[in-house]
């Protein structure tokens, strides 16, 4: 009996999303411009992405790549343009997930990596719902999924840094994210452990879980992704790194602020110095 | 003396068995409650919102010619009130959100005063305002605060996730598509209604103390939410029963004694963490 008020309660009260066209690409934008009060954060970006594919989004900072996320989710309005997400705009969509960087959290509160995950799911529960057990079970093997199931019951102090954005990334699994927006995850992180998150979206993308995720680093875009997109306020380039990363785009994005080296492709930068953080190491 | 008879002497009396009710009750109420104003930092604005009811509670008084039964009322609608404005004001204008409160706060407490000094009897109903006068609430308000307790606990239960997830992690709020602003405001009620049924327990000037101590002491204790909120309203409501054990004996005031014990206990907590850390340390260099 429980049960079946239990489902009922779910049928009939859970929040209505923006159903799927389902021959409408992935992700849509047209000629999407962005203003705050400082000035134009991004201005006419065009691009569209078809299901499965993963993509780094690469640009110096202040390049609108946060920004450019939090459009695609629906949490800030464009002030021109469209964006549609399965053919309909991103407002009423809960498919998409922001794995947001962890300098935005406070790492003190208390919550297990359980507790985290489980937050992914609570519009899958109806108001005032607890978790179920197929919640539990969500959870469980989001966890599983990244290798974090020795770490579950932890604080989520008690992680390395590596572990804490595998979490996120289990987070934005369990809400069942068909699209994952990814913001620089490898900051800060040693190579095994930017190594262990990259295979992780590789696994996605066998699952036709489509990600973007931003970084700094350009060789690493260059060496891990077919396809990349070079953003400074407009949409530099997209497409291959050999099509994108030339010398005449980089120094559009980055203007000055590169080291080039002779490598694969006639020249390739390898870095944007002008880039905060502790992330020396990865040049 | 013996143990039973230190236990039982005050409950004798009805007034000491209906305050050590009442503050109970609100040490659960504000515990809870003060779990999401200690993670979210919103101490000042606790406080603040604690000073900013007197003007209310004052015309009120004037109004009903000193009875304390109505006060209650006049306190939660000025609660309420302020604290959407305070959310409204930080919300669109240029000024810093704790310069605002600041602001608010501190016009709304000398008006307060101001009403109050009018008044013949202004030393002891200032007193009572502004420290607390749990030995004096009569059943009827027992019964208001019971009902309000109620109903906070309920919401702060009903919508546990919700205000979980807008505590920790808001952007996550938004792509899920939970209201966040209409939860920001409730949270912002629920704080209000919890300083409007604690008013008569500790007064306007203490009330800070019964939201932020209790949560902070378990916060230090615990590393998952819900158990931070029971154990805060068990360290809370302990305090409330010794404080006016303490009241009794040695003839201290109730509202002081009440919050000064929820002091000890966060001073224990703290202690046994900073403690426990040294000895973690000593032990991973050994």
């Amino acid at each position: 009996m429980k049960n079946l008020i239990d489902s009922f309660r779910r049928q009939s009260f859970s929040r209505r999303y923006a159903p799927h066209q389902p021959d409408a690409p992935l992700l849509v934008l047209e000629q999407v411009s962005v203003r705050y009060e400082t000035g134009t954060v991004l201005k006419n970006i065009s691009f569209d992405i078809s299901s499965g594919e993963g993509i780094a989004l690469v640009g110096p900072n202040g390049a609108g790549k946060t920004t450019l996320f939090e459009v695609i989710a629906g949490i800030q309005e464009p002030a021109e343009g469209v964006v549609k997400v399965s053919g309909y705009e991103p407002g009423g969509h809960t498919c998409i997930a922001y794995v947001p960087q962890r300098s935005q959290v406070d790492w003190s509160f208390p919550a297990t990596v359980d507790d985290v995950v489980m937050m992914g799911r609570i519009n899958k529960m109806g108001p005032f719902l607890w978790p179920q057990s197929d919640d539990w079970d969500v959870v469980r093997r989001s966890i599983e999924f990244v290798g974090l199931s020795d770490l579950s019951q932890r604080q989520i102090s008690e992680l390395s840094g590596g572990e804490q954005q595998r979490m996120f990334i289990a987070r934005a699994l369990a809400q069942e994210a068909e699209l994952m927006l990814l913001d620089e995850p490898l900051n800060g992180l040693d190579v095994p452990a930017q190594e262990s998150i990259l295979t992780i979206l590789e696994t996605l993308q066998d699952r036709e879980v489509t990600f973007i995720i931003s970084m700094h680093d350009l060789r690493l875009a260059a060496e891990q992704f077919q396809r990349v997109m070079l953003l400074n306020k407009r949409l530099l380039g997209f497409g291959s790194p050999e099509e994108v990363f030339t010398r005449d785009l980089l120094l559009q994005a980055y203007q000055g602020h590169l080291h080039f080296v002779e490598g694969e492709f006639d020249t390739l930068a390898v870095g944007d110095s002008c880039c905060e953080g502790d992330h020396d190491d990865l040049f | 003396m013996t143990f039973f008879e230190i236990i039982f002497t005050p409950l004798q009396y009805s007034f000491m068995v209906r305050g050590i009710t009442a503050a109970v009750l609100t040490g659960i109420v504000c515990a809870v409650v003060g779990v999401y104003v200690v993670l979210r930092g919103m101490a000042f604005f606790g406080d603040a919102l604690a000073h900013a009811i007197l003007p209310g509670v004052a015309v009120g008084y004037l109004v009903t010619g000193g009875v304390r039964e109505t006060l209650f009322w006049w306190g939660t609608g000025t609660a309420v009130i302020v604290s959407l404005a305070i959310g409204a004001v930080s919300r669109g204008a240029k000024i810093k959100e704790d310069t605002a409160i600041g602001v608010i706060f501190a016009g709304m407490f000398a008006l307060g005063i101001a009403i109050i000094s009018t008044m013949r009897s202004y030393t002891v109903d200032l007193t009572h305002f502004l420290f607390g006068d749990v030995l004096g609430v009569s059943g009827n308000q027992l019964i208001t605060i019971a009902a309000f307790s109620g109903v906070i606990l309920l919401l702060v239960i009903g919508f546990y996730k919700e205000f979980l997830v807008l505590t920790f992690d808001p952007t996550l709020a938004a792509t899920l598509r939970i209201p966040t602003r209409i939860f920001e405001y409730l949270q912002l009620v629920l704080i209000a209604l919890t300083i409007a049924v604690s008013f008569q327990a500790v007064g306007v000037a203490l009330m800070v103390a019964m939201l932020v101590t209790p949560a902070a002491a378990a916060y230090l204790l615990t590393k998952r939410l819900p158990v931070m909120m029971i154990l805060g309203a068990m360290i809370a409501s302990a305090s409330g029963v010794i404080g006016l054990y303490l009241s009794y004996y040695v003839n201290v005031a109730s509202g002081p004694a009440i919050v000064l014990t929820t002091t000890l206990f966060f001073v224990l907590a703290w202690s046994y963490k900073t403690i426990q850390r040294r000895l973690k340390r000593r032990g991973s260099f050994a």
